[in-house]
């Protein structure tokens, strides 16, 4: 009985101890029980500053637009300098295209004439079609096809 | 004498099956009045006379299909079109093809190609 009675105030005794070391160790940061609690403070956020335009670095309003005006006119000069470059650079293609379309006419017209298509044709019509966009394809090769499917032209190897 | 009797059975039963399969004879048609042709190269390679044919090719921005028929007659399309030049590109020698032509521009205005077990294969 006296031994029974001992080993529940040891179990207690126990249980205590450890609830004891819980409540020491629990908290790592430490808190008001035990260890100092650090407080981070932050310098507030400097306050937004709105500087008056005249008053920066000496200029005034009318120098700020004299300098606007100049950076928007050597813009607009430039714009106007690169499309006129790309107009000539588009001029000039457009005269390559044109003289392809008109070689390749030529092509298909004497070969058509002569009713014969075959690898002599095609190497002279290979050069001009490679310079030529969709539209210029279609337009050059209709009249050669045309000339196949009516028999009017012996087809010796591939068409193009 | 049974036993080898129903062991040569099997195995001409076995041998047999390795060749069987649904196969079609799929030759070179040319439907004018349609603008519409079909076949397959394989198979129109094969045929015994030495005048039809059927090819299809492109560069790199134009692309053509040609059939020529027994007695002759060559029809020809092309096309500038980027997917039929897809199509084009995708096919091998053994292709089975139909093409649909404009009569007026005698562009390609459909182009179909595939692979089937059903074709013959192509004979030297």
């Amino acid at each position: 009985m006296i031994a029974g009675a001992r080993w529940v105030a040891l179990g207690l005794a126990a249980l205590a101890a450890t609830f004891w070391l819980g409540m020491r160790v629990g908290t790592p940061g430490g808190d008001e029980r035990g260890g100092a609690r650090v407080i981070v403070e932050r310098a507030p956020a400097a306050p937004a500053v709105v500087h008056a335009v005249a008053g920066v670095s000496g200029l005034t309003r009318e120098d700020i637009r004299t300098v606007v005006r100049e950076e928007l006119a050597q813009h607009a000069q430039e714009a106007t300098e690169n499309a006129h470059a790309a107009e000539v650079i588009s001029t000039e293609r457009m005269e390559q295209v044109k003289a392809a379309v008109a070689s390749a006419h030529g092509v298909i017209s004497d070969g058509v004439a002569r009713g014969v298509w075959g690898e002599r044709e095609r190497a002279a019509l290979r050069p001009q079609l490679i310079q030529l966009g969709q539209a210029e394809t279609r337009e050059v090769l209709m009249p050669l096809f045309q000339a196949i499917n009516a028999q009017r032209i012996q087809l010796d190897g591939p068409p193009i | 004498m049974k036993l080898g009797l129903i062991s040569m059975i099997v195995v001409l039963g076995t041998t047999s099956a390795v060749f069987a399969g649904l196969k079609s004879y799929i030759p070179l048609s040319i439907n004018y009045a349609s603008h519409f042709a079909n076949g397959g190269l394989a198979e129109t390679h094969n045929t015994a006379d030495s005048v039809q044919y059927a090819e299809c090719g492109s560069n790199p921005t134009t692309g053509f299909c040609t059939v020529r028929d027994a007695a002759n007659v060559v029809t020809s399309c092309f096309t500038t079109d980027p997917a039929l030049l897809t199509v084009i590109r995708s096919m091998s020698p053994d292709s089975l093809f139909s093409i649909r032509w404009d009569p007026t521009t005698n562009e390609c205005t459909y182009v179909l190609s595939y692979a089937s077990s059903r074709a013959a294969q192509r004979t030297p």
